[in-house]
């Protein structure tokens, strides 16, 4: 009798240990990795509508690249995930409480009559963090320039000193608006080295930029914004394997044939661009085509990006 | 409360480097004050003493010239400047 009542008891925890699994595994799979979710977001500004029926999900320690033509919405988008406007439809939540987001705006302007120590003190001591005010200005490159009035700063300055500011405090979210307009060569650097390490500590980042040489490895997802509408949501790694561009070697006998497949002759290589290699290849060995110099590379951001667009202006 | 007194602080700190404040709020309300009661000494306003009577009047003066001039345009200025966007992202 003991014994039944000891396997009911067994049996009976081992079930809770695998219902309490199960739920862990459902609350996981359901969305504990997802920072931040914006379901059906619609905004309009004196009847004209800029956003609309926007919905994306962004996961802990994600980077999203955010691209789009000039008044597609990105800033507006931007400035509703910061708060600063409220959608008139949809709802956007964060897991778990509202998570300090750091913040670097497009065209950034300091407080007025503010020394950058002053302004590079006020914004840490906010946070608690003055004792961080060198190290700030000296990853800034601004060190010699503490005493000098904040808004006196070039755009390059201001933007490198709002950016250390915000990986000074530890963000869990940093928004960026073309954060390397305006830096010289040296600062993009040691920004995009920066940016590398923020996001290795797992804080998710959304930004936009036009210089899209930078964005592939700054972010692993694309956000296309056209008319107010994602138009596309996908990774930047499947956007690269998407198209590739085959590029050889061969004797010019097979100039004509290779012409009437679709090949460009440039620079003594012919190439084309194609969403199957290996088919292409598989036709240049069954019509005899020896090659050499062989070279398969991925499409760009940047071809990408300038189809989605030639597409929207009708090209 | 620590973040107000952190941006009274720097408010102050603005203050003080703003001229038109420093001249018609501080100093020219002081050089008047002390020119006029000079030249004024020993004299009586419907008996009160005219060093009295004229600190109230300077004192007016500086807080009617630092409220409209000062404060108002100060206001003016920042609500132009995106940095007020900025602060809307601070733990204010």
């Amino acid at each position: 009798m003991s014994g039944l009542f000891f396997m009911t008891i067994v049996i009976f925890f081992h079930d809770i240990t695998f219902l309490l699994l199960a739920i862990c595994l459902v609350i996981l799979i359901a969305g504990g990795g997802v920072m931040l979710k914006l379901d059906h977001i619609s905004k309009s500004f004196k009847g004209q509508q800029v956003l609309r029926d926007i919905t994306f999900h962004m996961a802990e320690g994600e980077s999203i690249l955010l691209l789009g033509a000039n008044g597609a919405g990105k800033s507006t988008l931007i400035k509703i995930v910061l708060q600063m406007l409220k959608q008139d439809q949809g709802s956007m939540t964060w897991k778990g409480k509202r998570p300090y987001i750091g913040y670097v705006p497009q065209a950034p302007s300091m407080i007025g009559n503010l020394s950058v120590l002053q302004f590079a003190s006020y914004v840490l001591s906010l946070h608690g963090r003055k004792n961080q005010v060198q190290t700030v200005l000296r990853d800034a490159g601004l060190e010699s320039k503490r005493k000098e009035l904040a808004e006196n700063l070039s755009t390059g300055q201001m933007k490198r000193l709002l950016f250390q500011l915000a990986v000074a405090v530890k963000p869990k979210l940093l928004i960026m608006d073309e954060p390397t307009a305006g830096m010289d060569l040296e600062a993009k650097r040691k920004f995009r080295k920066q940016l590398s390490d923020v996001r290795s500590d797992g804080v998710s980042v959304l930004l936009t930029t036009h210089i899209l040489s930078d964005a592939g490895e700054l972010a692993e997802r694309l956000l296309y914004l056209e008319d107010g509408v994602i138009k596309v949501d996908r990774s930047i790694e499947g956007i690269k394997m998407d198209r590739k561009s085959i590029s050889f070697q061969t004797d010019s006998k097979h100039k004509s044939l290779l012409l009437s497949m679709g090949y460009i002759q440039e620079e003594g290589l012919y190439r084309k661009l194609t969403e199957n290699a290996d088919f292409e290849l598989k036709l240049l060995i069954q019509n005899s085509i020896r090659f050499s110099q062989l070279e398969i590379k991925g499409d760009t951001l940047e071809q990408y990006v300038e189809g989605l667009e030639g597409e929207e202006i009708g090209i | 409360m620590k973040s107000i007194i952190v941006t009274v602080v720097m408010e102050l700190q603005r203050m003080v480097k703003d001229r038109f404040f420093l001249c018609f709020s501080l100093l020219m309300p002081f050089v008047f004050y002390t020119l006029f009661t000079y030249i004024n000494r020993g004299s009586a306003v419907d008996g009160i003493n005219f060093d009295y009577y004229f600190l109230i009047s300077m004192t007016c003066y500086s807080l009617v010239v630092t409220s409209v001039q000062t404060f108002g345009i100060q206001i003016m200025y920042d609500r132009r400047q995106s940095w007020m966007n900025y602060l809307f992202t601070l733990p204010l």
